[in-house]
């Protein structure tokens, strides 16, 4: 940080204190059109009372000091600063202002931006330009303080995201999406990114009480691109990327592997046999030759050994991906209305054999002035997407723990380990036979009708809908290791649903400023939302043969083992909204909302919730005091508190309901187990956040921080219930959770003269989550799962006092030497076995018992703080960007290092294993190879959960611009072309694949080449 | 003012209106299309019988995949295989009677969860069945009675079970708005409970089977009620010999019941359980009426080809005493036909060779149960779709519970001719020789150390052991001298006859503390 800091005053005193006055000459153009704008307003930045206007044909000249900084404004175009070069004429291009990006349409209304009072973050199409992807989260990551992305590597499929941490214990973390006044619940990375115009991220509870109903996780809102009057414009984007994990596990060789292996079957024997003869019995029984006589290799892995093969399976299912994005848009408009049109292309070749994506989408927006009062518009998506998803999601990890001895072959069911099938794991050359593919519609349209009879008033009548139609299917073949497990000689599954959602919004705003000071802004407004989903799904099974695939079920015969289902449902939403916003003198806010929200999901004497929320805020720097001073030219405090809701909870949880289902060829009606509760009530989010917006010298230096605490209380989820109660769960609003934490945003322009300009961008967020209640005087609430379905998992548990996301663990304390056996021998560990060069874990309770009393809370799953560090550097045409992604504090299990951690040899094992504990090489961490069950796993100590934190490189673009006098005789009015590299480089101790991806499938690095085109 | 302000005034009041419309009440009134609340559930009786039968559907569950197991561990007769044993602390308790069986311990957990539902739902038809009962036709009597048998039913037997594993239980008060928790009632008033529904089924039943064989006739409800006056522990008040063999006497005069003359067919899946079946637990090889039970009782070493019926993962299996012949100290006597039938000794099976997998136990191809291997399957599917029906009550039973009732109410003689003619005599193929004759001078005492022995032979794995050696007090001393597992650990009490109150039902009703534990695991 320092010598950026230095760097800046540096600049300050640069700017204040030179002052030789010269003069500028030069001309001022319209970007796209080329065109000269008379009338631009010049003025010197940070000097009041010098400045003059371009003329007829857009030229100016005016007389500064020199190394000063000149901004261009004019209305309608964004304005420019530009530090001038003396004695040369100087060209100067001004961008058109999108008249949308002052605009936001929440739910029903169009507001201005300045009206969002509270804490609200965006990202501009100028943002993304530099992050060719075709997923929107992956574009918006690490760009936007306090919010949280995690992506996920696989084609087609979708990031998490969350927006001020975790504010719900068990229903919903997501925030929802607004596309054009539109509520989603997901499915955002499906739109074409080149559509999108702006993306605002409502973060407080005054920011999103417009939303009150669902805006707990936070709300982001997109607006899509809109014509423009008068212009023309086709834009072109294309580009295309291959792709290559980004990282490989380093393993043992196939010898290395077969040392492994005897060694863990050698422990195991001496450990059963403390007297025999431990090198006879390897020479007789592990390494001999003859396969029969060995007991632990097979006659194939012994020729591999013999060879000093090492096989490796996972170049057998995977290859070089590849993705590419095609887009185009024609827009324009006249004095009557507006238009947009896009069709865009995206496909991904999966690094998996077999797998893809591919996505059409169309795209119409238009608006229409019909009368001088009236006006309407229609915003449209379609999106059409194909998928061939991986086959067997455990394939990846099953190809890549193959024992390196293992001869590559479709032959087997099973993957072998030694002379053992292991029935858990099909093979994965036979999973490649799997047929699966996903296919989907979606349909997007938001269409208004706006009045406004008298100045000031707007009525606005908003009718949306959602419809989405998804086919997935899967054929299992009579040569798939799953058919053969559960004899199903070849099974089809097709499932089909649908969704239909349609949303009713109805406002009247009235916006007055009385005396020239006193701006009034009201809005009422209604809104109905209304959810349908239905789906049907069979089964057949009995095919005998792989003929047809999925495609034709008349030909399976097995139908005893049909299964049939359905299931309907619908839910609905309805809102009620006053706002109220007033400034005093563009220096005072103030914000009060109150709305009422009613979901069908709660009983019928709870349906309704209350969520108010007040917010102010007051700009100091239109106040007459700061009038002086030319340090700040922003500096603005806002504060605001108030309340959202969430009612993300499984559709009729009021009612205990019976499904009838067939048991012995009749009907019998059953019940989940589940009971119904009548008094279930909206989730409430309180919470209250201070923000400080600075920017200093013109824009500079521009800062933003924000504090918030936000108690979530009524915290719905499914809790047990006393079994004697006859039913075994119960959605309730338990416990209450508290959570903290802060956002800071930094951007500076270092340097900006005409033709170089550097910007940086950093941005760190924290967040806090603590459990404060949980019902009744339970301190604690298990997630069991596992072998038996009744252990206590590692992650998932509610601790009361912790953090929501937890890892609880035994604590490791050393690898038991021989000198510890008298201690372990007088504990008592239940089945468990403890010998020298085994864990020891730690009794924490000195009880002399080891059990789930001895486990703890180490390390959450959430990062302490987390964001992104920006930079763009433009000389000349040519321009450079890098973003980084960083996360810190967050830990992680990975399944992957502890079950490569884990190898006995019989499957592929980690190299850290080479410092496995032996007689001779005791002073390590990890344990010895050992073959039996029984010891303390090293997943069951906190030894092996993993350092999360990661630094990571995730673009590097460089650019280069067509200067305009080539683009004239190109009849174009921008060219740009371009190379990213994606995900290049990422710094972290984590063990597995990936920190931030996790293990079951590997992220990747890209190399793109792309060009933009407008003409 | 003029025609446009007036038309945009009208307009004004327009959308308002729509703004006012659109907040309609039903609109918020989204309900379930594809399942039915209880108070729906109840309105019509035709939805009686579908949710008895789903009663039954979740009662037979406790008897489905490895938790239908978890109570047969531990026993003289059965125990854990050596694999699960090492790997899986709090199930191995079953079987160790260590440290880990104690409130936390989960399987034990899942075992009072899983029926709790029966008895509280069955409950909750109980109190709606009678209220119909009042107002009811004559024609709706007739069936509304018969419905109020079967819930009886259910709710008396899963608490019977209930009580002998736990002792005395908070059985909640149900009204038809709601469900209040109750602390632990007393073990006569458990008791006494049990018992009024065992009355009332046996009064609202059918004598005669009916096309549904899951509907529970009067005679398995007179079984249960015998079973529950000999097995009651005797601080309930409610042990009382002489009226359990009223009843079973009742069944064996009355109930048109018999043995089937060979004790294989008993096991052949291919064929009926004629008149020995008193009550049965049905299952087929189609989801979900399979019960996986060929999973947990058959051989690893079985498991590579999937459709090799004798496959399975050895969680359970017969103890060296249950498995070898009386000559070596073990139970089975020359030519007594049911060792073939309820133990598996051979793991050939045409070209399906079995072959031992190294690290999971050396007991793969040890003795295996056999009483649920389902040859249906042999060679065609999974051995996980196994699901040959399952014995609740069947005839053989009555019949021993008699002899031992005639023995304790003094009637030694007549017991041994019951158990020489009727069940040893079958398990010799219809002729039982003089020497493996029981004689009807013997003691009293010595018949009951014989009885528990006839009683593995016949009923084995069929999960009255339990029941069985905690009545006859002989729990403690045969788990410590035949189990594997709980004799290396000795650590096997008096205690362990309760199970533990789950840590859950403690801490989630708020009739409960901690001292409301069973002695000896607080």
């Amino acid at each position: 940080m320092k010598p950026i800091i230095s760097l800046i005053l540096l600049l300050f005193l640069h700017n204040l204190l030179l002052s030789q006055n010269v003069t500028v000459n030069g001309k001022v153009l319209d970007s796209t059109t080329n065109q000269p704008i008379p009338g631009v307003n010049i003025t010197i930045k940070g000097v009041y009372g010098i400045g003059t206007i371009t003329d007829e044909e857009g030229k100016f000249s005016i007389e500064v000091p020199e190394s000063s900084v000149l901004v261009f404004s004019f209305i309608g175009y964004n304005s420019k600063e530009v530090v001038p070069r003396i004695g040369e004429f100087m060209q100067i291009t001004l961008t058109e202002e999108l008249k949308e990006l002052d605009e936001v349409i929440i739910v029903g209304a169009s507001v201005k931006r300045s009206d969002l009072t509270g804490s609200v973050s965006n990202v501009t199409t100028e943002q993304l330009k530099n992050i060719p992807s075709g997923n929107l989260n992956q574009a918006i990551q690490g760009k936007i303080s306090g919010v949280y992305i995690e992506n996920n590597p696989a084609p087609g499929s979708k990031a998490s995201i969350k927006i001020r941490g975790s504010n719900s214990i068990q229903f919903g973390t997501n925030p929802i999406y607004v596309i054009d006044g539109l509520v989603i619940d997901g499915g955002f990375e499906m739109l074409n990114p080149e559509d999108i115009s702006n993306i605002e991220i409502l973060k407080d509870a005054s920011a999103t009480a417009i939303y009150g109903s669902r805006g707990a996780n936070g709300v982001v809102v997109i607006t899509t691109k809109r014509g423009k009057k008068n212009k023309k414009i086709i834009t072109v984007d294309n580009w295309m990327g291959y792709q290559s994990f980004s990282n490989e596990m380093p393993l043992l060789t196939g010898p290395e592997t077969f040392d492994l292996r005897v060694d863990a079957y050698a422990n195991a024997y001496m450990d059963k046999n403390p007297l025999a003869d431990r090198d006879r019995y390897i020479k007789n029984s592990l390494t001999n030759t003859n396969p029969i006589k060995n007991l632990i290799f097979s006659k194939e892995e012994l020729e591999s050994y013999a060879n000093g093969s090492t096989y490796n399976w996972l170049d057998q299912i995977t290859r070089t991906g590849f993705q590419q994005n095609n887009a185009i848009s024609f827009s324009g408009g006249n004095d009557d209305g507006t238009y947009y049109a896009s069709f865009g292309y995206n496909y991904q070749k999966g690094q998996i054999q077999k797998t893809n994506y591919k996505r059409y989408t169309g795209k119409i927006n238009i608006e229409q002035n019909l009368k001088e009062w009236l006006k309407f518009g229609s915003n449209n998506s379609y999106i059409n997407t194909s998928e061939k998803p991986v086959p067997n999601d455990n394939m990846f990890i099953t190809a890549l723990r193959a024992c390196p001895l293992l001869p590559v072959s479709k032959d087997y069911w099973y993957m072998k380990e030694g002379k053992i099938d292991n029935q858990s794991s099909s093979n994965p050359l036979r999973d490649l036979t799997i047929d699966r593919d996903i296919f989907s519609n979606r349909l997007l349209s938001s269409n208004y009708l706006n009045i406004s009879p008298i100045e000031g008033l707007d009525i606005r009548s908003t009718y949306s809908v959602d419809v989405q139609q998804v086919e997935n299917y899967s054929y299992y073949p009579t040569t798939s290791t799953q058919s053969y497990k559960s004899t199903y000689n070849g099974q089809s599954v097709q499932v089909k649903s649908k969704t239909f959602n349609y949303q009713w919004d109805n406002s009247v705003s009235f916006r007055k400023i009385f005396d020239g000071k006193h701006a009034l802004n009201i809005l009422l407004g209604s809104n109905l939302s209304f959810y349908s989903y239905n789906y049907n799904q069979q089964n057949a099974s009995g095919y005998n043969n792989d003929l047809f695939s999925y495609k034709y079920v008349q030909g399976a015969t097995d139908k005893d083992r049909f299964y049939l289902g359905s299931d309907f449902w619908t839910y609905s939403l309805m809102s009620y909204l006053l706002r109220i916003n007033y400034s005093f003198n563009s220096r005072y806010y103030l914000t009060l909302t109150g709305r009422a929200d009613g979901s069908s999901k709660f009983g019928p004497s709870n349906k309704w919730g209350l969520f108010p929320s007040i917010a102010g805020s007051w700009n100091i720097t239109n106040e007459k005091f700061m009038k002086q001073q030319k340090i700040f030219s922003n500096l603005r405090l806002r504060i605001g508190y108030g309340i959202a809701g969430n009612q993300n909870i499984p559709n009729y949880g009021y009612l205990t309901r019976y499904n009838p289902s067939i048991s012995l060829e009749s009907n019998i009606l059953t019940n989940s187990g589940r009971y119904g509760n009548p008094s279930l009530r909206w989730e409430k989010q309180k919470q209250i956040n201070g923000g400080m917006d600075i920017g200093i010298l013109n824009g500079m230096v521009e800062m933003s921080l924000d504090v918030f605490k936000i108690n979530n209380e009524d915290l719905l989820m499914e809790r047990s219930t006393a079994p004697s109660s006859g039913y075994l769960t119960q959605i309730d609003n338990v416990g209450a959770l508290e959570n903290k934490g802060f956002e800071f945003s930094l951007s500076i322009t270092p340097f900006h003269r005409n033709n170089i300009e550097w910007n940086i961008g950093f941005n760190i967020a924290a967040a806090k989550n603590t459990i404060t209640k949980l019902y009744g005087d339970v301190t604690e609430i298990y997630n069991l799962g596992g072998y038996t379905n009744n252990e206590i998992q590692r992650e998932g548990n509610l601790f009361l006092g912790k953090p929501l996301n937890t890892i609880y663990v035994y604590q490791f304390d050393h690898i038991a030497q021989e000198s510890d056996m008298d201690y372990i021998n007088s504990l008592e560990k239940g089945s468990r076995i403890i010998k020298p060069g085994d864990i020891l874990p730690k009794d924490r309770d000195n009880n002399g018992i080891i059990n789930d009393q001895d486990r703890y809370v180490f390390g959450k799953k959430d990062p302490d703080f987390y964001g992104g560090i920006n930079t763009e550097l433009k000389i000349f045409n040519f321009g450079i960007s890098l973003q980084a992604n960083y996360s810190k504090g967050a830990h992680r299990i990975s399944y992957l290092y502890e079950t490569l951690m884990s190898s006995i040899g019989t499957s592929a094992a980690h190299r850290d294993l080479l410092n496995r504990w032996t007689p001779e090489n005791t002073n390590t961490n990890i344990p010895r190879a050992y073959s039996d069950g029984g010891r303390f796993n090293i997943w069951d100590v906190d030894w092996a959960v993993q350092d999360a934190s990661f630094l990571r490189i995730s673009y590097l673009t460089l650019s280069y611009v067509l200067p305009g006098r080539f683009l004239k005789s190109l009849q174009m009015n921008q060219f740009r072309v371009y190379f990213t590299g994606n995900n290049l480089f990422t710094m972290t101790k984590y063990k597995g694949y990936d920190p931030e991806t996790g293990d079951w499938y590997p992220s990747s690095k890209m190399y793109i080449l792309g060009f933009n085109i407008v003409f | 003012m003029n025609a446009t302000e007036r038309k945009r005034k009208y307009l004004i009041l327009i959308l308002i209106m729509f703004i006012v419309s659109s907040c309609n009440k039903d609109f918020l009134e989204q309900d379930p299309q594809t399942s039915l609340s209880t108070d729906q559930l109840f309105s019509s009786l035709d939805n009686v019988q579908p949710f008895l039968n789903g009663l039954y559907f979740k009662w037979r569950s406790t008897r489905v995949n490895r938790k239908g197991f978890y109570l047969m561990l531990g026993m003289d007769e059965s125990q854990q295989g050596e694999y699960q044993v090492r790997t899986e602390a709090e199930q191995a308790a079953l079987d160790k009677y260590d440290g880990f069986l104690d409130p936390n311990n989960k399987p034990i957990a899942e075992l009072w969860n899983i029926r709790w539902p029966v008895v509280v739902q069955a409950s909750e038809a109980l109190v709606r069945l009678n209220a119909k009962f009042k107002n009811a036709n004559t024609k709706d009597s007739a069936e509304i009675i018969n419905y109020i048998g079967q819930a009886a039913f259910y709710r008396g037997a899963v608490l019977f079970e209930l009580a002998t594993y736990w002792g005395g239980l908070p059985i909640p008060e149900v009204t038809e708005q709601n469900i209040v928790l109750s602390g632990r009632k007393s073990l006569p008033d458990t008791y006494a409970i049990i018992e009024k529904d065992l009355l009332l089924a046996v009064s609202c039943l059918p004598q005669k089977q009916g096309s549904d064989p899951r509907i529970p006739t009067t005679w398995a409800a007179k079984a249960l009620l015998g079973k529950l006056y000999m097995s009651a522990p005797e601080e309930s008040g409610f042990r009382d010999f002489d009226k359990a063999r009223v009843q079973f006497e009742d069944i064996i005069l009355h109930g048109g019941f018999s043995l089937v003359s060979n004790f294989a067919d008993l096991w052949n899946p291919y064929k009926t359980a004629g008149k020995e079946a008193i009550y049965t637990f049905f299952f087929n090889n189609i989801w979900p009426d399979t019960n996986e039970a060929q999973w947990y009782t058959g051989s690893r070493a079985c498991s590579g080809n999937p459709t090799n019926y004798l496959g399975g993962y050895d969680l359970i299996l017969p103890t060296e005493f249950c498995r070898t012949d009386a000559s070596v100290g073990g139970l089975w006597e020359d030519g007594d036909l049911r060792k073939m039938e309820s133990i598996r000794y051979d793991f050939m099976n045409g070209d399906m060779v079995p072959s031992v997998y190294a690290g999971f136990g050396e007991d793969q191809l040890l003795p295996h149960i056999k009483k649920y291997e389902d040859i249906r399957l042999n060679g065609k599917e999974s051995f996980y779709n196994s699901g040959k029906n399952m014995y609740y009550l069947r005839y053989a039973d009555i019949l021993l519970c008699y002899a031992e009732c005639l023995n304790e109410t003094g009637n030694t003689s007549g017991a041994v001719i019951i158990i020489n003619d009727q069940v040893r005599k079958r398990a010799w193929g219809g002729s039982l020789p003089e020497d493996k004759k029981w004689s009807t001078g013997m003691s009293q005492e010595e018949f009951r150390n014989k009885i528990l022995d006839e009683r593995m032979r016949e009923l084995c794995f069929e999960g009255w052991r339990r029941f069985d050696l905690i009545r006859t007090n002989k729990f403690v001393q045969r788990i410590a001298t035949y189990n594997k597992w709980a004799k290396e650990s000795g650590t096997i009490s008096e205690k362990h006859k309760l199970l533990p109150i789950p840590y859950v039902e403690i801490k989630q009703n708020p009739e409960l503390t901690p001292a409301d534990q069973n002695p000896g695991y607080n």
